[in-house]
């Protein structure tokens, strides 16, 4: 107990969570970038820009995030790109995350209910004025819950980001562990960690929904 | 970074008025990516300095003459931190490296006049790190092969002794990668030498009647040591030294069985297109070794100084 109390407050190990985010951030930022503009893609009415996001998602979705990772680290250098360690792992977690927000604001979208699309282009709104007021909010809406199951995961899959050398919470626990043989108390508390971080956004998003909830439904 | 992300992203939420909110938080979104992004791509190498212990010989100014290109560089080590004694985390202070790797590398470092920082990476991809360019040197336990100089340039300074890991009492009655291994099951890292070694010993048991070996793979010492403990592995052929840590660390629960030798040396890697890098390694280790340092540091480290051998390169085409 004293020892995971002792883990628990390590300087060293609470560095790690720094990492942690700044990976998490820049995965989740890049994805909700590349996702947009996957799903403006999805939804465009040019065939050609559809078969290339479906094309991205194909490749992206389907290969796993540890090679997408050593990938950008240790193979993107030999075509002249080399990326800081943090840097490879938040464009590999960007790139992995996009399919799937893409495919969330693609959903969000497409829910709306048409009706009120139509209502809107009868009263003369033009299509940014439309996403703006009337899909925008309610998709947004709609969305917060998946973002945050996409934030979680995100979250834990920085974790990946240990085996291209990022010093981040695992491979800080790894490295740890094996100078001084404490297994247990160790993992056990980065698991602590870990469950604190992924607690904090799973809690706070349904707090952020209801908030935003009542402020949309009341303009 | 993050106290001022954190603060705009308050400022966000509490000084604004609803029609600004999402735009808002837009405009903090790319502020994130804005600011963040490229100071995380070019956020260098963690910095983990460690104090190298004996002053560097006189020679060393005339090699410093000789390769002043190396001169005030910092250099990125890549290791693989799990073996304690020879490249692992200062219990006592885990912002730091220590070992005799680690301290070998500072010395080399001193007598060149270059500084190193240091990644963690798994073994596996010590030499793929290099090849990326992502590390300049590797300086981990890593025994030089054929094999493996066809990935980079060795400058070797040890010769290879094998410790034999095993359960307390030596359960397998295992003697050495042979016959005696055969139906067990070895822990061994991705990538180590041992693996075709006790792979080729399938088809001597097979002669014999018995069941072929298993291996199980990890990423690291630590997690083969834990893979016997927890009675997954029979046995853990690795270094001696490392193995001699081991049973220091578990003297109830396991022991050495036997010591091996293998027809390999212990090396540094340097990229294969750096001759002049490898050369003034190869240059600085001789003047080391002649100094008696290299002696020194594996007293301070505990590890059986009757291994040494002198420097030499290791590279093919």
């Amino acid at each position: 107990m004293e020892l995971l109390l002792h883990y628990l407050s390590l300087p060293y190990l609470l560095q790690g969570i720094e990492f942690t985010l700044a990976v998490t951030a820049l995965g989740l930022g890049g994805g909700l970038i590349l996702g947009l503009v996957l799903a403006a893609m999805q939804l465009s009415r040019f065939a050609a820009l559809a078969a290339f996001a479906r094309g991205y998602t194909i490749i992206f979705r389907g290969t796993p995030l540890i090679l997408q990772m050593v990938f950008a680290y240790d193979a993107l250098p030999h075509i002249g790109l080399k990326l800081s360690a943090i840097g490879a792992a938040g464009l590999a977690l960007a790139a992995n995350e996009a399919p799937f927000i893409a495919e969330m604001l693609r959903a969000g979208v497409l829910g709306v209910d048409r009706g009120q699309v139509s209502a809107g282009q009868a009263l003369g709104m033009t299509p940014s004025l439309l996403m703006r007021r009337i899909i925008a909010p309610q998709a947004i809406r709609t969305m917060i819950p998946a973002f945050g199951n996409e934030t979680v995961s995100a979250l834990k899959n920085s974790s990946l980001a240990s085996v291209i050398s990022v010093q981040e919470l695992t491979l800080r626990s790894t490295q740890l562990a094996s100078s001084t043989f404490d297994f247990f108390s160790i993992f056990f508390a980065s698991g602590l960690i870990y469950l604190g971080l992924t607690s904090a956004v799973s809690d706070g998003l349904p707090w952020y929904s209801l908030r935003y909830g009542r402020l949309f439904s009341s303009t | 970074m993050f106290k001022r992300l954190f603060d705009d992203i308050r400022g966000v939420r509490t000084d604004r008025g609803l029609g600004g909110r999402w735009r808002n938080v837009a405009l903090g979104g790319a502020y994130v990516m804005a600011l963040g992004m490229p100071a995380a791509l070019l956020m260098p190498a963690l910095l983990i300095p460690s104090n190298a212990q004996a002053a560097p010989p006189a020679a060393c100014q005339a090699l410093q003459a000789k390769y002043p290109a190396l001169k005030g560089k910092t250099l990125v080590n890549a290791i693989n931190p799990h073996t304690p004694g020879y490249e692992a985390l200062d219990p006592k202070d885990p912002s730091k490296y220590i070992g005799f790797d680690i301290d070998l590398g500072e010395a080399i470092g001193e007598c060149l006049g270059f500084t190193l920082t240091y990644k963690a990476v798994t073994f596996a991809a010590l030499l793929t790190t290099l090849s990326s360019g992502q590390a300049d040197i590797v300086i981990s336990d890593i025994y030089a092969t054929e094999e493996r100089a066809k990935a980079a340039d060795f400058i070797t300074y040890s010769k290879v002794f094998d410790g034999v890991l095993v359960a307390k009492g030596n359960p397998k009655k295992i003697t050495g990668i042979n016959t005696s291994m055969c139906g067990a099951t070895a822990a061994e890292n991705t990538g180590y030498v041992e693996v075709p070694l006790i792979q080729n010993l399938a088809a001597d048991c097979k002669k014999e009647g018995k069941a072929e070996p298993s291996i199980l793979l990890f990423d690291n010492n630590a997690n083969c040591i834990q893979a016997i403990l927890a009675g997954r592995a029979d046995t853990y052929v690795n270094d001696v030294n490392t193995v001699d840590q081991a049973v220091k660390a578990y003297p109830d629960k396991l022991e050495k069985a036997t010591a091996v030798t293998l027809p390999y040396s212990v090396g540094i890697a340097v990229p294969k297109n750096k001759p002049e890098f490898r050369d003034a390694v190869l240059a600085a280790l001789i003047e080391l070794q002649k100094a008696g340092i290299e002696t020194e540091l594996l007293k301070k480290w505990s590890l059986d100084a009757g291994f040494l051998e002198e420097p030499r390169i290791l590279t093919t085409n």
